[in-house]
């Protein structure tokens, strides 16, 4: 299991363990990949519920989804609930979009299912994908760059930091 | 601690219904500190016992800060506050107030203001409308009173936000429907409630049916502490006894012995004024601690000692 809490920073994201037991009026479903096992719980246990909407294989890019999903998420009524299953791209990019359509974070249930999730480059402004690994170096500047717990919704992003104050620039130079 | 107060002239009072009047303050010189929407301010009413501290939302609007305005219902069971504004009070008295502070601003993410006022509670709204009509704010604001009695300022709105607003006379059973207008609401919406007890909670009622988040609703209480029956208190560290009476908070009897203690609303909602007891059978009256934290904590400027008893603070 995994122990996300524990130590963590105010900023670090909370996934959920487990899809919670909700009453509420409507329940809509964002899942990244149909054929993830934490996918096909997910379906399965809100196929059962009386006003469920499921959008599975949603096309998106960063902070951009398919414009009929982003309509439907504008449209529906307070009192509903939001799950956003993917890895961590996926969530964050499909959390602005429902953000902007004023979803509040109670509203929303975060199912993370791979470690694939953005880096900020505090340097050169470059978001690449990481996986779990501490120290990357950045694609755009070379710095080598050290990934911090610190999170930014806004940008859907880890922050990474120069690792080596001593070289604070990409390459060789000294 | 306290911020520094301003001294004002009343410059206009004006009779709105039989029970509200609104009074117009300006300042001795120059403007005014600059406010947003929902703010509030103190006024330190100079009563014959004692001055009372009243806090009133602004209704002007906040582009405007050569003067400030209120508007007053007359309470009829009245502490002396209301009654004060209303008898004794008129154009040209100084008073002394506090600058603005806000409890119940907009939120500022929110794609649609769904506000709804109670009589009186129509006040901070007020302040509202003008910065939405400015923004082009998405929003709706429903209003019910006594026709005659607690109407402020409905002529007024139906000619400036006829397509917006919609009223509620109880005297002509015009009923508001707060089941059927919170079911209503596309995500993005925040409702924002102002007026007596019974609304609030028919609000939270609706909202709670509807499945809405708790954040998703703001509220605003107005009507300050209730009175309540006569009390002792003990003060452990300063070693003194005060009678709290029937017709005065305990945060009255407080500072009315000296004893200075931070506050903002003084209706039990800003948290401010949270005071640690030891001992003693508390009435809480706030809806700012939670159930856990009552147990050791209580909000002066709203709860009280249990009829005849005797509670000690840590103080
Ligand atoms: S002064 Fe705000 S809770 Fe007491």
């Amino acid at each position: 299991m995994e122990t996300e809490c524990q130590n963590r920073l105010p900023s670090q994201p909370i996934y959920a363990q487990s899809i919670p037991q909700l009453d509420v009026r409507v329940l809509i479903s964002i899942i990244q990949d149909a054929d993830h096992p934490k996918a096909i719980e997910l379906v399965s246990m809100v196929n059962a519920l009386p006003s469920s909407r499921v959008f599975t294989n949603v096309k998106w890019e960063a902070g951009v989804i398919d414009p009929s999903l982003k309509d439907a998420l504008q449209k529906t009524p307070v009192g509903s609930h939001l799950v956003l299953c993917g890895d961590e791209r996926f969530i964050w990019s499909c959390w602005s979009v429902a953000n902007q359509a004023g979803w509040l974070n109670d509203e929303m249930t975060l199912l993370k299912t791979e470690h694939v999730r953005n880096l900020y480059c505090v340097h050169c402004g470059q978001i690449q994908p990481i996986t779990t690994q501490a120290e990357v170096i950045c694609q755009a500047c070379q710095v080598k760059l050290f990934v911090r717990d610190h999170f930014s919704q806004r940008l859907g992003a880890y922050m990474g930091v120069c690792l080596d104050a001593n070289q604070p620039y990409g390459g060789d130079v000294k | 601690m306290m911020s520094s107060m301003i001294e004002v002239e009343v410059t206009k009072v004006k009779q709105l219904t039989d029970v509200i009047r609104e009074f117009t303050l300006s300042p001795m010189e120059g403007a005014l500190p600059g406010f947003s929407s929902g703010s509030h301010i103190q006024l330190h009413l100079p009563t014959s016992h004692r001055v009372l501290k009243k806090a009133y939302s602004l209704l002007s609007d906040p582009a405007d800060t050569s003067s400030y305005r209120i508007a007053v219902r007359l309470q009829e069971h009245s502490k002396g506050g209301s009654r004060f504004m209303h008898e004794g009070l008129s154009e040209g008295d100084h008073l002394h107030i506090t600058p603005p502070s806000n409890l119940f601003a907009p939120n500022s993410s929110a794609r649609h203001h769904l506000l709804i006022a109670g009589g009186i509670g129509i006040t901070p709204f007020l302040s509202y409308l003008a910065e939405f009509q400015r923004q082009s704010k998405s929003y709706e604001l429903h209003y019910a009173y006594r026709g005659g009695v607690t109407d402020a300022y409905v002529t007024d709105l139906r000619q400036a936000f006829s397509a917006k607003l919609h009223t509620y006379d109880s005297n002509l059973q015009q009923r508001l429907d707060l089941d059927q207008l919170l079911s209503n609401q596309s995500v993005g919406t925040h409702v924002y409630v102002c007026g007596p007890e019974r609304l609030r909670h028919s609000v939270q009622e609706a909202a709670t049916k509807n499945a809405w988040s708790p954040s998703r609703i703001h509220w605003e209480a107005f009507s300050g502490a209730e009175p309540g029956q006569a009390f002792q208190v003990e003060l452990a560290r300063l070693n003194k006894t005060l009678e709290v009476s029937a017709d005065e908070s305990l945060l009255e009897a407080l500072e009315a012995s000296g004893v200075e203690i931070p506050n903002l609303c003084r209706g039990g909602v800003c948290g401010q004024c949270a005071t640690t007891y030891l001992e003693g059978d508390v009435d809480h009256r706030d809806a700012f601690l939670s159930q856990a934290d009552q147990s050791q904590q209580l909000m002066p400027c709203v709860s009280r000692g249990m009829c005849g008893s005797r509670i000690v603070l840590d103080l």
